[in-house]
């Protein structure tokens, strides 16, 4: 779906990705690694917003939506007229907006602004958007950072639904194990700055927070953490 | 209540007070009590002449005030998207805050008709300060929603709608006290100086040539008074837009 192929990006003297080659495949693909690791420079090259990089990123002409870290909602609009914002003048349609605002349990703030409401409000906002404008893949930069874990969970149970109900694709960048888990077909962790190799899992586990008290959650928790810790060792 | 007449009424009472006692010790053609003045406004506000007058000074400066915002508004945006037209516009800007009023009228004296010269002044008055509340506001449209709009490649109409003019129009809208007082003094004085036919400055101007000092400060006041009016109106208008770009 997306090719990488001797991918080398740096930032003056510092190279955060050096001639990297990657595939990301349908689902939902989570980038994971530790703060710094490239992950969001990755996904920004990727979403075509910094295009100062040598090697070659084909998305075979997808069409790509985001979700920022940051919830980016325009104060002066409204909650729909945020959304309607960023789609073609042609794809506005108010099914789909009150489809995709109702599964994400928002659709009733649609006409509200967005200093009037919570935190999580707006990052279900944020990631409504994203979902609503038509794109093949939704990116996302660790869209649930700000948020606390009981809501980050519920956001995440309506993501699964959502992402099974819609069949879209997500390229998730995050630092989260719990996360990445919970979303994850496949993980593509990153070893070390610059990015040169990485460890790639594939995942087939049930997408509830039941399965965060299994062993098997556990289990591959632990296959992470021992990755990630050997390689700080090395 | 109490808070209003401690801070509002009490000064203004004590300042009235002032003005009648120092008038006691001068001719009324050097200083009329208020009293004369507030009698001299009665007579004013019961003529039809001065709301005519009125009426044509602040078109005048709503004339002006137009001019001053289409041209601002396309300079603001010219200066935020070219380096060029920024580094020109710069010392121009400079040199349009620091000249003295009067100099532009002078010339305005010659280039112009005396009925455009209100207009022309309130214009070259207030351009500067609407070019550069446009361009600090588009200095500060964030850089996460340009990098929103760069990423759905959002075409510049849906920008100026969505993002730019609502950017801009918080930082006009909160001048435009500035402004508006601006607007109204200035139109007054450029009419007292082109000697234009009709106009609140003409009402007063005929009140110096006749020496009558009262009917000049009851000008002053009626000035003072829809100067203060006009922004309570527009507060009252604008209440609702500052809110919605909030």
């Amino acid at each position: 779906m997306i090719r990488i192929s001797n991918l080398t990006k740096s930032f003056g003297a510092h190279t955060v990705l050096k001639s990297l080659n990657l595939h990301i495949g349908f689902g939902t693909t989570v980038l994971l690694g530790p703060s710094g690791s490239g992950k969001t420079t990755l996904l920004r090259l990727i979403a075509g917003l910094d295009k100062n990089y040598q090697g070659e990123i084909d998305s075979e002409k997808m069409r790509m939506s985001i979700v920022f870290q940051e919830d980016r909602l325009l104060p002066w609009k409204t909650l729909r007229h945020n959304i309607e914002f960023i789609l073609p003048r042609d794809k506005v349609n108010q099914e789909r907006i009150n489809h995709i605002t109702e599964s994400l349990k928002i659709q009733a703030l649609l006409d509200s602004k967005p200093f009037k409401l919570s935190g999580g409000q707006k990052r279900r906002c944020a990631i409504a958007r994203g979902f609503i404008y038509p794109s093949d893949i939704v990116l996302m930069d660790e869209p649930f950072s700000s948020l606390d874990l009981y809501l980050k969970l519920k956001i995440i149970a309506d993501i699964n639904i959502l992402l099974e109900k819609e069949k879209r694709n997500l390229l998730l960048v995050t630092h989260d194990i719990t996360e990445a888990l919970l979303l994850a077909d496949e993980i593509i962790i990153f070893k070390q700055t610059p990015v040169t190799e990485f460890q790639t899992l594939k995942l087939d586990l049930p997408k509830n927070e039941r399965m965060l008290q299994s062993s098997v959650f556990t289990e591959w928790e632990r296959r992470i953490y021992e990755y990630l810790l050997s390689d700080k060792e090395s | 209540m109490k808070r209003f007449l401690l801070s509002k009424l009490l000064p203004l009472i004590g300042f009235l007070l002032l003005w009648q006692i120092s008038s006691l010790f001068f001719n009324q053609l050097i200083l009329p009590s208020p009293l004369a003045v507030f009698g001299k406004i009665l007579v004013i506000m019961k003529s039809l002449t001065f709301y005519s007058a009125l009426l044509v000074t602040l078109l005048r400066a709503l004339g002006g005030l137009i001019i001053a915002l289409s041209l601002g508004i396309f300079i603001g945006f010219a200066m935020h998207f070219s380096k060029a037209v920024s580094a020109l516009m710069h010392p121009v800007i400079i040199t349009l805050q620091s000249l003295p009023i009067i100099s532009w009228l002078l010339l305005a004296l010659i280039w112009f008709d005396s009925s455009v010269i209100p207009v022309f002044i309130v214009a070259v008055s207030t351009i500067p300060i609407i070019i550069l509340n446009v361009y600090e506001g588009l200095k500060e449209v964030s850089g996460e929603y340009l990098e929103l709009v760069t990423f759905y490649k959002l075409d510049f109409r849906r920008c100026l709608q969505g993002l730019y003019l609502p950017s801009i129009a918080t930082y006009i809208i909160s001048a435009y006290k500035i402004i508006i007082g601006l607007c109204i003094k200035t139109s007054v004085m450029a009419e007292v100086i082109a000697r234009v036919k009709q106009g609140i400055g003409t009402e007063m101007n005929l009140a110096w040539i006749n020496i009558d000092t009262a009917e000049v400060l009851a000008y002053t006041v009626l000035i003072v008074f829809f100067t203060f009016a006009t922004e309570r109106l527009l507060t009252f208008i604008f209440s609702g837009t500052l809110r919605n770009y909030q």
